[in-house]
């Protein structure tokens, strides 16, 4: 049995981020009064959630080491599509169900692109990134289009007290989660990531896996898309520009490796909480603007630094179970 | 020499393939040029978005006036691009004159003296040139003009109730967004009914601006004033106002105090619904009437004077709205 | 003890790593001219020695000593102490020139802080002719054999003309004439008056070269004798701590059945014109000079390279270039390279292990939901299957798996179903006698339990030992098939080297 300080410093050598978060929270809440409130608390949730949907599917990605730089497209092309004639007067859960089918398209191309031919990930989503936003651009006709009140509510609307966005970045995170931990593509997907090779020496069907990580990635976009696009109450040309990177930083700043095979949903659904409540509180901070960006990039080196460290040395001096074990070892073998 | 011949060619084909492979390149044909009768104008867009659209339409407005056609390309916001585009505008398509607005203020150097180089009329418009030695024309709005009167509605208002104000601020890369911010603080500083109590970025990002904009209800619930310097930001802060339930028309006591600047559709309604106190419009028509009469003179052969105009912004407000609002793109559109 | 003249003298060493002790209070000494072999199983501490002579780590206690001065810290330390190390896995960079190579940490020859080449050329000349290279200083490392890469590792060493040379498993990835290449150069080495400590796991090598020898276990120095001492089985039972079961296992008879047919298999660019057969329960052995073609017919038969001609396993013909369909008609293969092709060395050893057969631990099968707790007792079964040892438990990461126990993993991943046939590809390279002696016996046991399996290893001995039969590959072709009887050392060597049957 463990011991419940062994418990909570294995979560810690586990999640480096957590008691960042946490810190943080705790820091800015004693800095500035009206920071710690349940209503800017709440506000943060609501603001964190298009970043942990459309990162949680991009964890797929990079966790197969490869890259989807064309995120901040899907979104926006998938907000143009429901900003569309076609759509934009249709129920709300045909919309949903629609653009939800229309980002898993994207990232299917994405995917099957990265999967059949030998073209490095990042070249395909740059290609990619441009076609999407280019299509948007087309569809919408680089105009403000206002969305009507029976697609906002996916953005502005409450559950038994909780936000909608919330809710749906919830959801989107524990099914997720139990899709990466539990099923066996998550497990395939992992293993793609950690060592192609011998993925296709134990007969894994890499190229579905692959393809597959990549449309995911693409239906979490279009859902993030639905989120945010509901919260503006508008589709502008210019959304999504430039979200790739935030998302990514999201991803790398909760522990997923960039070269595959390590990370996890709950470091990325932490990156993204931790990035969006440092925004929050550089506001509260009255900062210069020009502080804003500074902040942004040295949090992200701190935290991948640290997290790089693993904690190594403290889980080390507390003599920990796991990758270096104090005793005499443990021998598994038949009589 | 021959090695730099080659070179030049080279470069010069690279430059066309570039242009080729960018999209936006209108397709219509300029054979016109070829016959030496009609004049053809190259126009060369940094981007495309509401405004530019009403730019685009101002142009060819005046260009139909003039009997002129029009050639139209868009960069996406690539320096890059740009130069390639306007380097085929003038080289292969054989323009008469280019009318541009910069992506960037600097690096459209090249692409000026090219255009001086071939005897090409350089008209910029909208965002200022750096260098403006060979530039034929340059009309550009007056960023810090509009900031002022902004501030001028601001402390009008203020008189009545004393504001206290967030500033969303645009790209700090942009010029029009530091000439706003600058001459906005510049006009309020002093005036003690009005207080800036928060100045938030969005880097022109509508979802920046609602987080921006909703961070900032938080942190000062008193705030009742925002200065939004562009229309398109002003969905995202009326999502904010609304899930603080603070959208509120005109009269209404919980009214948040709203000026923007640029007069699109956006804004125009907005002001019909009187949930916006006032806009600052940009005059594109002034834009192109002016540039197409500059290519006229040039093309005739005298000098363009003056060479350069900053055209302050038109406020549009609730008092004036009846008789201003049809001088006003986005109101007319 | 130690001698002051010694070159190399290590006194009272100690290092541990996070609790884990590595090496504890081992003291012995190296003198000029003196081949010393240090032998050990994997882990008993050899690589952190050579770590700690060469500087790269930091002794906990006790000191390292050159020519009787204690040594300065850092690599750079027993560089200037003239000492160099000859590294297992050649660190070279494949894109440079064998010469920029030998000079990678002095480059600059000239004043003015540039490169010449030609000066480069011109010293590395004579090195390379020194370990009888036969490539120029010019040839990219990239186009060189594995042996070829060993010797610029050598010379590079030599380079900055060492009194005292640490080799590290110089053979470990070569062909037997390359090795033999290698042990002339140590020789000569010794000869010209150049101490050497050589670390290795083949006990020949130990009885040909070195005048005493040092044994590691578990970190501890437990012998330091001289070699005429010894004889092989009291070698073995002081690395390994206990007496080895003599030789190999007995093998089981062959049944009737065929398993694994092979008719003219070719895969279009190394290998042409395969054809052989194994019956259920038999052990067929592949050998061969190394770039033969063996690993070659290993993927073709596996899917894993595109081929000709005709496989039937177990009477049905196999769809070509499919691992899925081998997998799934019954062929297992364990790859050669286990570290790159075989385990997910940061994930646990326990998803290494039931990767094959997730399916079978795989509930609510449209959604692929994984039951946890079969799972682990998958991988746990598998585990005591094969004689896993495993310090940090199945869910530390495959990495922390010593080379022995990660060719464990390899091999029993794919024992949860019975395999038709196990295509093994050098099972044994790199790991210690006492792992070895378990694969063996393992293969002996599938062998009885009636599946199939095609042995590939360089080790000569090996393929004698264990095979029912054994084919012998000569430049793409089987040059000959061998009965058990007939299998000799010298038959073997004929065939792979073109000779007449």
């Amino acid at each position: 049995m463990r011991s419940a300080r062994q418990w909570s410093v294995l979560a810690l050598r586990r999640q480096p981020l957590l008691p960042v978060w946490v810190v943080l929270l705790l820091t800015l809440a004693g800095l500035y009064s009206g920071f710690g409130t349940t209503a800017n608390l709440r506000n943060i949730a609501i603001q964190a959630s298009p970043l942990i949907i459309a990162a949680v599917g991009a964890t797929f990605v990079i966790m197969t080491a490869g890259i989807d730089l064309s995120v901040g497209s899907i979104l926006f092309l998938a907000a143009a599509i429901e900003s569309s004639q076609a759509l934009i007067s249709a129920p709300a859960g045909a919309v949903f169900l629609a653009i939800a089918a229309a980002g898993l398209l994207m990232g299917l191309l994405n995917g099957v692109a990265v999967a059949m031919t030998r073209v490095p990930a990042l070249i395909v989503t740059l290609a990619s990134m441009q076609v999407f936003r280019g299509a948007g651009g087309h569809i919408t006709g680089q105009q403000n289009i206002d969305l009507p009140a029976h697609l906002r509510g996916i953005g502005t609307g409450s559950l038994l007290g909780v936000p909608a966005p919330v809710l749906l970045a919830a959801l989107t995170a524990i099914g997720a989660g139990m899709l990466f931990s539990r099923t066996v593509f998550g497990r395939y997907t992992q293993a793609v990531g950690s060592n192609r090779a011998a993925a296709l020496n134990a007969g894994l069907p890499v190229r579905s896996v692959t393809a597959g990580a990549y449309a995911f990635a693409g239906l979490l976009a279009a859902v993030a898309s639905l989120t945010q696009t509901a919260r503006l109450g508008a589709v502008q040309p210019s959304i999504g520009d430039g979200f790739e990177l935030t998302v990514i930083t999201a991803v790398v700043l909760g522990g997923t490796s960039l070269f595959g095979g390590r990370g996890s949903i709950t470091g990325t659904v932490l990156g993204a909480l931790v990035l969006t409540t440092a925004q929050t509180g550089l506001v509260f901070s009255g900062a210069s603007p020009y502080v804003f960006d500074i902040v942004r990039g040295g949090v992200l080196l701190t935290a991948v630094i640290a997290a790089g460290t693993r904690w190594r040395n403290l889980a080390q001096t507390l003599r920990l179970p796991g990758r270096s074990s104090s005793g005499g070892g443990r021998t598994i073998s038949s009589a | 020499m021959k090695a730099s011949l080659i070179i030049r060619s080279m470069a010069a084909l690279t430059a066309s393939c570039l242009a080729l492979a960018a999209c936006g390149s209108s397709a219509k044909q300029s054979g016109s040029a070829t016959s030496g009768k009609t004049v053809t104008i190259g126009v060369s867009f940094d981007l495309l978005n509401a405004i530019r659209q009403a730019e685009k339409a101002a142009i060819e407005k005046a260009a139909k006036t003039a009997g002129y056609d029009v050639v139209f390309t868009v960069a996406d916001k690539d320096p890059q691009k740009q130069s390639s585009q306007i380097q085929d505008l003038i080289q292969t398509r054989k323009v008469s004159a280019v009318i541009v607005i910069a992506q960037d203020g600097q690096q459209i150097a090249s692409s000026v003296s090219l255009a001086k180089a071939r005897n090409v009329p350089f008209i910029a418009i909208d965002r200022a040139i750096a260098d403006q030695q060979d530039v034929t024309f340059q009309i550009t709005g007056d960023p810090s003009a509009d900031g002022r009167l902004s501030a001028a509605e601001f402390s009008s208002a203020a008189k009545t109730e004393p504001l206290k104000v967030l500033e969303l601020v645009g790209a700090l890369t942009d010029q029009n967004a530091i000439g706003r911010r600058d001459g906005f603080n510049a006009a309020l500083k002093g005036d003690p009914n009005v207080t800036i109590v928060s100045q938030v970025p969005t880097n022109w990002d509508p979802a920046q601006a609602l987080d921006g904009t909703s961070n900032a209800l938080q942190k000062n619930p008193d705030i009742n004033a925002i200065f939004v310097p562009s229309d398109f930001l002003l969905p995202s802060v009326q999502s904010a106002l609304t899930s603080a339930n603070r959208l509120a028309p005109i009269g209404d006591p919980k009214h948040v105090f709203l000026v923007t600047i640029d007069g699109d559709q956006n804004g125009c309604e907005a002001m019909r619904a009187k949930t916006l106190d006032a806009d600052i419009a940009t005059p594109v028509d002034e834009f192109g009437r002016q540039a197409v009469s500059a290519i006229t003179t040039a093309l005739g052969g005298k000098a363009v004077n003056p060479r350069t105009v900053q055209t302050r912004g038109l406020t549009l407000n609730q008092a004036g709205f009846a008789a201003t609002s049809p001088q006003v793109w986005g109101c007319v559109a | 003890m130690v001698s002051p003249v010694a070159a190399i003298s290590v006194s009272g060493l100690s290092k541990s790593f996070g609790g884990v002790v590595a090496v504890n209070d081992v003291s012995f000494a190296v003198s000029n001219g003196e081949v010393v072999a240090l032998a050990g199983e994997n882990g008993a501490g050899k690589s952190t020695i050579k770590n700690l002579i060469g500087g790269t780590l930091r002794p906990d206690s006790g000191h390292v000593g050159f020519g009787g001065e204690i040594a300065h810290a850092g690599a750079g330390g027993a560089r200037h102490s003239g000492v160099a190390t000859v590294h297992q896995e050649t660190s070279l960079f494949p894109d440079l020139t064998v010469a920029e190579n030998i000079f990678i940490g002095r480059l600059r020859s000239s004043r003015a802080m540039t490169v010449r080449p030609s000066a480069l050329r011109r010293a590395a000349a004579p090195i390379l002719q020194r370990v009888g290279a036969g490539f120029g200083p010019d040839a990219v490392v990239r186009v060189l054999s594995a042996g070829q890469r060993q010797l610029v590792e050598i010379a590079k060493a030599l380079a900055a003309e060492p009194r005292a040379i640490v080799f590290d498993e110089p053979t470990a990835s070569l062909n037997l004439a390359e090795r033999e290449l290698i042990m002339r150069i140590v020789e000569q080495l010794s000869a010209d008056g150049v101490a050497v400590l050589y670390i290795t796991h083949y006990l020949e090598e130990i009885f040909r070269l070195s005048r005493r020898v040092v044994v590691m276990r578990d970190g501890r120095l437990v012998a330091d004798r001289p070699t005429r001492e010894l004889d092989r089985p009291t070698l073995e039972s002081l690395m390994v701590g206990r007496e080895l079961a003599q030789g190999y296992p007995e093998l089981p008879q062959p049944r009737p059945v065929n398993a694994l047919s092979v008719r003219d298999l070719g895969d279009d660019s190394r290998v042409e014109g395969i054809s052989f057969d194994i019956t259920r329960g038999e052990i067929f052995g592949l050998a061969g000079l190394m770039g033969s073609g063996r690993t070659e017919v290993a993927r073709a038969i596996f899917g894993l390279a595109g081929r000709t001609g005709r496989i039937e396993v177990a009477g049905r013909p196999l769809r070509r270039g499919d691992v899925r369909a081998s997998i799934a008609a019954g062929i297992a293969f364990v790859t050669e390279d286990r570290r790159d092709e075989g385990l997910f060395l940061e994930r646990p050893i326990r998803e290494s292990l039931s990767i094959v057969d997730l399916d079978s631990v795989c509930r609510l099968r449209p959604f692929g939901w994984l039951d946890n707790t079969a799972e682990r007792h998958l991988a746990r079964e598998l585990a005591t299957t094969v004689g896993l040892t495993a310090r940090g438990g199945l869910d530390a990461a495959g990495g922390s798996l010593s080379g022995g126990n990660q060719q464990k993993v390899v091999l029993a991943k794919w024992l949860s179903r019975r395999p038709e046939l196990i295509i093994l590809d050098e099972p044994t390279r790199g790991i210690d006698v006492g792992a070895k002696a378990e694969i063996y016996r393992h293969l002996a046991g599938l062998a009885r339990a009636g599946s199939a399996i095609l042995l590939i290893s360089s080790e000569m001995e090996e393929v004698l030992g264990l095979s029912h039969r054994v084919g012998v590959m000569h430049e793409g072709r089987l040059a000959g098939v061998l009965d058990r009887s007939q299998a000799t050392q010298e038959a073997v060597i004929r065939l792979a080297t073109g000779g007449a049957r």
